[in-house]
């Protein structure tokens, strides 16, 4: 399912309980400065390159996106409240240890078929008769840990546990629970200077996934989508229930090379293979029949070259991403293919770093991506193959106005074609374009620096009427507005 | 050292990893063929529209006609399981007239058997052959519309539930002492029964006249009064009533089924979504045996779940009727003609959004 969901991009955390099907780093507050290797592939025992010494954060935050260009079964509102906090600490030369403990609550307004969180990421999906209200609450846990075997090896653990709870304010009163849990295990060697890294990590993860529809009077309808467009009306009862058990595994490779041939010039390199099966059983809590069972299997291929001298003036980053996923779906009842997708990414970036005076840092980046789906779905014979292009650039400013206080700016603008499920044929909409523009400050105090920022995005989908002159619809725009007040030292 | 030590172990993880899920199938969807060959008589049946339907997924039914040699195929389905029908007024050969055609109504269906084993997916073709009778050449009293499912209401209310019979034979009937059962699992196993007033077999107290309907109420009163989305019941000619129950309410305008088995103190009420009922002639009372097959005048299976395993003997029902009512929706499901009947309730029944006590259902 790579094809872009700006919900996805607008609420990262949302889709916390939805593991991405590579591991992804979720950066906090993070600084203008190259990636680094453990942000391209997230080992652990590479945890450091990103903090160096003892850290502690707090976060509180709220976003809030309103989605008048929605899909049918997409929520018109979503609201998210976030409580955070991470601390990381070096216990002693060999041995560090970093921990996050995270409480987030989403609320989707008026969803159509409220069951799934989110409908349009599943293959095998439900809805029932209702269109309600849904709260999700849940904590999300993780540890990591690292320890330096000999001078040069170093092994690592992570640990991710989380729950969610969601339900819905009316009947058929739809409640989900979500329970996943990760376990990453990474070997790697360092040479004593850091200039040279190679490392290997495996992660398993284990997701479990209960929605319940119960009846009030009349019996719990609900239906049960193979795809987007067959669908069986499950007998009505008064307790529905869809069962997701997924299992699945990562294996990564990575390497880095710092100042090779000249100070300041390096090269990160990073690849991954997954996989994963999803068994998913639908019907009364008793006898449950099997809908589906889908296998997704994908590589990843990732890195960056990186200039970027100490005490210059600037740098810049270029940056490769390949990414291959391969889908099919086996009926419940039969023994044969419903679904088969292939898709595959290319997508190639680059960072300039500025900073013309200590007081100022700056950052110009662009990225283009070329998308190719081959999307099949055999019960109802539909197909979808297509070449999409993605394209965004940002640019972004750290002012430093005296030595205890900062100003953040950032600024962007996105240009994505859309999926089919975005009923692009009905409304002729060829692209998405976004803005977003975020602004924070932070003040230095005796007892560690606090923050506050602002965030707003803006899509708007643009079509192409039968004349080829090309409308924005303004009315149908996506509108998100975030704020977070975090402390950190 | 490094590549020494960091190689095998990914070898290794891959070997691990590798064999982790089920392999894929090798069948695609979409490549079943179904051939059905129909007969009457034990005679290929040419142009008989014949009708294939499936539960498991959003298909509209498919439709085509057999060819000369009785046969039709149906190309590039789903793998599902499918039911089928044929159901029409259709020239067959006559018999009084050698060399004539007779058109006549005829009516079959059937359940075809598609299993997940490796022979029907290689070859993706199912056969069956679906056999149709003459309908009405078993004229008489029918189950026309059941309605148990209950108003819309939020108070669990269901009491409204009536029974509808029909007279489908060209002469008066009567309902003198036959009775009126709801069924466990099987002939043998009688949860309720219920008897009309008179004399068995023999009364012409209780007519039902040719083409005409009586309605068998719970009770006969105007249920609109306790739940405004209810039905009016009050004009129903029975109703039943437990004379052990005194509590249960009696109509005086409408004659009275009265229990016959010991001990039951509960009026004759029926699973919302799904049971069997019967009538019988009444000359077979002892319902601790079971009811004799030979007694029974109709019988009608119902359920909403597509999945339900038959409860009562082919013979009396070979189908099941009402798939996907829900509880207190208000659905009845009712003969898709006064009358029709071929023992097969999957294809005699259809379900109606609007119950209609007393006369057939004409569109919406």
């Amino acid at each position: 399912m790579w094809p872009v969901s700006i919900f996805f991009i607008l609420s990262g955390m949302a889709s916390a309980f939805e593991p991405s099907f590579f591991s992804s780093v979720e950066t906090i507050n993070r600084e203008i400065a190259p990636t680094t290797l453990y942000e391209l592939s997230p080992n652990p025992v590479f945890y450091q390159t990103m903090h160096l010494n003892d850290y502690l954060y707090y976060q509180t935050s709220f976003s809030d996106i309103e989605n008048h260009f929605k899909r049918t079964y997409d929520p018109e509102e979503e609201r998210e409240y976030q409580a955070y906090f991470y601390a990381f600490k070096n216990l002693n030369e060999r041995s560090s240890i970093a921990a996050s403990a995270a409480y987030l609550r989403t609320e989707q307004t008026d969803v159509q078929g409220s069951i799934e969180k989110h409908f349009y990421e599943q293959y095998i999906s439900c809805i029932d008769s209702s269109q309600a209200d849904i709260k999700y609450d849940g904590p999300q846990l993780w540890a990591l840990y690292n320890y330096r075997l000999f001078d040069r090896l170093l092994v690592g653990l992570k640990l991710d546990y989380g729950v969610e709870r969601g339900l819905e304010d009316v009947y058929t009163q739809c409640e989900s629970i979500i329970r996943n849990f990760f376990l990453s295990f990474g070997l790697g060697y360092q040479s004593i200077n850091q200039s040279f890294s190679i490392g290997t990590f495996g992660k398993y993860y284990n997701r479990q996934t209960k929605l319940e529809s119960v009846k009030e009077t009349s019996d719990a309808q609900v239906t049960t989508f193979f795809g987007y467009h067959a669908y069986v009306e499950e007998n009505p009862g008064s307790t529905i229930r869809k069962n997701d058990d997924l299992n699945g595994y990562e294996f990564g490779l990575q390497a880095e090379r710092r100042d090779l041939l000249i100070n300041g010039f390096s090269i990160q390199l990073a690849g991954s293979l997954a996989g994963r099966e999803n068994n998913v059983t639908v019907g009364s809590v008793s006898q449950p029949r099997a809908r589906g069972y889908w296998v997704r299997e994908g590589l990843k291929i990732t890195g960056a070259l990186v200039f970027y001298p100490q005490n210059s003036f600037g740098g810049i980053q270029t940056s490769i991403d390949y990414r291959r996923y391969d889908d099919w779906i086996k009926s419940g009842n039969f023994d044969v293919i419903i679904i088969e997708n292939n898709t595959s990414s290319g997508k190639v970036g680059a960072k300039l770093f500025v900073n013309p005076a200590g007081w100022l840092q700056c950052a110009i980046s662009g990225e283009y991506e070329q998308i190719q789906d081959d999307y099949r779905e055999y019960i109802e014979p539909f197909s979808y193959k297509k070449e999409r292009l993605n394209r965004n650039a940002s640019i972004e400013f750290k002012i430093r106005p005296n030595i205890i206080s900062a100003i953040r700016l950032k600024g962007g603008f996105s240009n994505n074609e859309p999926y089919f499920y975005w009923d692009t044929d009905e409304y002729h909409v060829r692209r998405i374009n976004g803005q977003n523009i975020a602004l924070g400050y932070e003040r230095l105090f005796l007892f560690g620096t606090m923050g506050l920022s602002f965030k707003i995005e803006k899509w708007r989908p643009v079509l192409v009427n039968i004349n080829d002159s090309v409308v924005e619809l303004t009315m149908e725009n996506i509108n998100s507005f975030g704020i977070e007040l975090y402390y950190q030292k | 050292m490094v590549k020494k030590t960091i190689i095998p172990i990914l070898a290794l993880l891959l070997w691990v990893f590798s064999g982790c899920f089920n392999q894929a199938p090798e069948v695609y969807d979409g490549d079943l063929t179904i051939r059905i060959y129909v007969e009457y008589e034990e005679q290929p049946l040419a142009n008989a529209p014949v009708t294939i339907y499936t539960y498991d997924y959003n298909f509209e039914s498919l439709t085509d006609t057999t060819d000369s040699s009785g046969v039709v195929e149906f190309e590039n389905l789903s793998w599902a399981q499918y039911s089928t029908y044929s159901r029409g007024l259709i020239p067959v050969p006559s018999v009084n007239n050698p060399g004539y055609l007779d058109t006549l109504f005829l009516s079959g269906a059937l359940s075809l058997e598609i299993s997940n084993d490796s022979t029907h997916l290689a070859t993706a073709i199912i056969t069956d052959t679906l056999e149709v009778i003459a309908v009405g050449t078993d004229p008489g009293i029918k189950i026309n519309e059941i309605y148990s499912s209950g108003p819309p209401n939020r108070l669990f209310w269901f009491y409204d539930q009536f029974y509808e019979l029909y007279n489908s034979s060209d002469d008066t009937l009567y309902l003198d002492g036959m009775i009126f059962c709801r069924m466990g699992s099987g002939l043998a196993n009688v949860t309720y029964i219920f008897q009309f007033p008179g004399t068995p077999l023999t009364g012409q107290q209780y007519p039902i006249a040719p083409d005409s309907f009586v309605v068998v109420a719970m009770d006969a009163i105007d249920c609109r009064t306790i739940i405004s989305t209810s039905i009016d019941l009050s004009d129903a000619e029975y109703e039943f009533r437990n004379s052990l129950d005194y509590a249960d309410f009696d109509n005086p305008n409408a004659f009275n089924l009265d229990n016959l088995e010991t001990g039951n103190t509960l009026d004759f009420m029926v699973g919302l979504t799904g049971d069997v009922v019967l009538i019988a002639d009444g000359s077979d009372l002892d319902y601790t045996d079971g009811i004799d097959l030979e007694s029974v005048v109709d019988c009608v299976e119902w359920s909403s779940s597509s999945t339900h395993i038959k409860e009562i003997e082919d013979a009396l029902d070979s189908g099941c009727g009402g798939v996907g009512i829900s509880r207190y929706s208000g659905y009845s499901i009712e003969r898709i003609s006064p009358g029709f009947d071929t023992n097969n309730s999957t294809t005699d029944f259809q379900n109606r959004s609007t119950p209609t006590p007393g006369y057939q259902y004409t569109g919406e």
